[in-house]
């Protein structure tokens, strides 16, 4: 009997593993780059322009080697998808993991108040939608409900290192959802992998933290992509060149598509998709205001166009949603009524609400606002150049085009307390990504592979570096410090029901522990005139306000994120926050309750004495 | 592109049994971890194990953390409107709906 050799490994498979091990080795070493930089920065030297002002060489030489490896992965031919998945998987890292590497609190003050809104669900077990204080959360409560019953699991100590990771968890688990989304909008992996980096790096609005927001994006773009992907008319696939006009397409979905699909059987898997969809779309609908929204406009903008084959989708988007405007949110709709009949259709102010006055910020932030208006406009350039080279090359790519614009519909509603125009740019940023992709296919296509990589690594480098400036620009008054929350926590725990709460900002980690135990009053969101005598006369106003019999105790807390914030955005002057405080020190009608590097809480003397 | 092979209802069932032995009335910390990774991971792969949708590994992931967070949220939020707030309550739910995801795939089995 002969003994037969082993089979010969194929070329391929050595091919594949030596590549993977390349990989491997170039991305630790970015990855030791990035972690080398992180140990010598010291963020306390943090400048008015952000986490850019203190981030060390080391930490750019990891993004630049791990940018160059990606570029030359997404150029190889044949593509390795575990490769340029590993690669993505290590830029979310390098890219969100800096807080979580080099702070030592929960980045954003608005995220500490969702902690309040869970620490509300775990004390009361239920809601109160006609709460006075942050009666939004508690009339779109999903997400919050979620980390409830997850933070009672795993006990109350693991809600702060869940609210600090999630922005990281939320990004790895887009990368499936992106996967879907772009695949159903071409067939070139190229395309798809390049998206999925551009989507990542045009995505600076920082809608990701500990959020409700953060929370149905997925779910947003998921039903999108299965909607695409799994509910469109039998007629239009990847492949089509999609050179009919629209007409001819909607006519084609009217006559054909919707009238030939055969009858679902119970057992068919089509119906569990459907069950799923709607799951989706009802999470979203109990969790946020503005995403169902969104999805109904984009929904009803693939049926209209004859994306989808059915108008199930968009039927049940927007039938649930307004179940629940008009049902358990009904009473803050009733209460915002007046605000929003003002609104509606006046979409040039309602797009306008948040721009920043540039003349009013500090020198570092106005830098940081030209940065992220340049990223944004480079990114609206780079899409219209794609969507133009796809048109000219016969594609008219109506999903996605359809996809960028009806979120800013939404701005024909309402300003959604000034970050409407963000928020649509948030949902619109992976179709302005696939577009951007397409155009740098196309280039690719045209010039060498080894000019396609230093161009497309230049250019990445230029986004990167761009999303670093308007992701962390204004880490300076928004990065928030230990000492703070410890002054809060100290508020909440020994401050008596019907407390007033008299706060530089509300921009300090706030209202997470017995929020709605206190009433909060911001200085520096009083009337001008008000604010005058306050600066005027600190201690005689302010002692004012806390003399007051309605509440059964009264406090002043002001922090350096309050005095970080006010200067920044140009609301006082510098010093005159320092000022304030050295006021109330010298004056006796204060005394000081608690005080620590970052933070001190104000009683009044009088109040003390009868303590 | 090819679907990724799911596990098999064998599978989801086996690990439904064993978190209901975990839901008995112990008091340990692994306990909860268990139910923790059962509500994040369960109920969606029962889901998308249903819909038999041809996706890449990556896209499955994906799905089946989205799907799981959905259906606990419609869960949980449920609670809180219905006024019967206890995690015991929430997580029988949860592995209530999954068992029922389960045998509806077993009977899509049967039926093929």
């Amino acid at each position: 009997m002969a003994i037969q050799s082993p089979p010969a490994i194929n070329d391929k498979t050595l091919d594949c593993r030596r590549g993977l091990l390349t990989t491997a080795v170039v991305l630790l070493a970015a990855l030791a780059s990035w972690r080398h930089g992180l140990i010598h920065t010291d963020v306390d030297a943090m400048s008015d322009i952000g986490l850019l002002s203190v981030l060390p060489p080391a930490f750019y030489a990891g993004v630049l080697l791990l940018t160059f490896s990606f570029c030359l992965s997404v150029t190889r031919h044949p593509l390795s998808e575990t490769n340029l998945a590993l690669h993505v998987v290590l830029l979310i890292v390098l890219l969100y993991a800096l807080p979580m590497v080099l702070y030592d609190s929960l980045r954003l003050p608005w995220a500490w108040k969702h902690l309040g809104i869970i620490d509300y669900i775990l004390r009361h077990g239920d809601v109160d939608p006609d709460i006075a204080a942050m009666p939004a959360y508690h009339n779109w409560p999903g997400f919050f409900a979620l980390m409830a019953l997850l933070v009672e699991l795993a006990g109350r100590e693991t809600l702060m290192t869940l609210a600090i990771w999630s922005p990281l968890a939320v990004h790895l688990v887009l990368i499936g959802v992106l996967a879907l989304v772009f695949r159903t909008l071409t067939d070139d992996r190229q395309t798809v992998w390049m998206s999925i980096w551009i989507a990542y790096l045009a995505n600076w609005v920082g809608q990701d933290y500990f959020s409700p927001q953060a929370f149905v994006f997925p779910l947003y773009l998921l039903v999108i992509g299965l909607s695409l992907a799994f509910l469109k008319p039998a007629s239009a696939t990847n492949s089509d060149p999609q050179r009919q006009h629209l007409l001819a397409a909607w006519q084609q979905f009217r006559d054909g598509a919707a009238r030939t699909e055969p009858a679902p059987r119970l057992a068919d898997p089509s119906l569990w998709l459907v069950a799923m969809v709607l799951a989706f779309l009802a999470t979203m609908t109990i969790s946020h205001p503005l995403t169902p929204a969104a999805m109904s406009l984009a929904l009803c903008g693939l049926y209209a166009l004859g994306r989808l084959k059915s108008i199930w989708p968009p039927l049940a988007a927007i039938v649930l949603f307004g179940a629940w405007l008009i049902g358990p949110a009904r009473g803050f709709m009733a209460s915002e009524s007046v605000q929003m009949s003002q609104l509606i259709g006046d979409i040039l102010a309602n797009a306008a609400t948040n721009f920043e006055d540039l003349t009013r910020l500090s020198p570092g932030q106005a830098q940081i606002a030209v940065v992220s208006r340049t990223l944004t406009g480079a990114v609206l350039l780079l899409a219209l150049l794609g969507g133009i080279t796809r048109l000219l090359k016969g594609r008219l790519d109506v999903s996605a085009a359809l996809l960028v614009v009806t979120p800013f519909l939404i701005l024909i509603i309402h300003s959604y307390d000034g970050e409407g125009l963000f928020r649509a740019y948030l949902f619109a940023s992976p179709f302005l990504a696939f577009f951007a992709a397409c155009l740098l296919h196309q280039i690719m296509g045209a010039i060498s592979r080894a000019l396609a990589v230093v161009f497309m690594t230049a250019l990445f480098c230029c986004l990167s570096l761009g999303w670093l400036g308007a992701y962390y620009g204004k880490d300076a008054h928004t990065r928030t410090h230990a000492g703070e929350a410890l002054a809060f926590d100290f508020l909440a725990k020994t401050a008596p029901r019907n407390s007033l709460v008299v706060e530089g900002s509300p921009n300090y980690p706030s209202r997470f522990r017995n929020y709605d135990h206190f009433t909060y009053v911001s200085i520096i969101d009083e009337p001008e005139d008000s604010l005058d005598l306050v600066i005027g006369d600190p201690a005689s106003e302010l002692g004012e306000w806390l003399d007051n019999e309605r509440y059964t105790a009264t406090y002043i807390i002001l922090t350096e994120s309050q005095k970080a914030g006010i200067e920044a955005l140009g609301r006082l002057s510098p010093g005159t926050f320092d000022r304030l405080i050295a006021a109330l020190q010298q004056s006796r009608r204060f005394q000081v309750a608690f005080e620590n590097e970052s933070a001190v809480i104000f009683i009044l003397a009088s109040e003390a004495a009868a303590q | 592109m090819n679907g990724t092979r799911l596990p098999g209802v064998s599978m989801v069932l086996g690990a439904s049994v064993t978190v209901a032995i975990a839901t008995l009335p112990l008091d340990h910390p692994a306990l909860d971890t268990f139910r923790i990774a059962f509500l994040l991971l369960m109920p969606g792969l029962a889901l998308a194990r249903l819909t038999r949708l041809p996706l890449s590994p990556l896209e499955l992931v994906s799905l089946t953390l989205v799907a799981s967070a959905a259906l606990n949220t419609l869960i949980a939020t449920l609670a809180v409107y219905a006024d019967f707030w206890s995690t015991d309550t929430i997580f029988g739910l949860v592995l209530a709906t999954t068992t029922a995801l389960v045998l509806a795939d077993r009977s899509c089995c049967n039926m093929r």
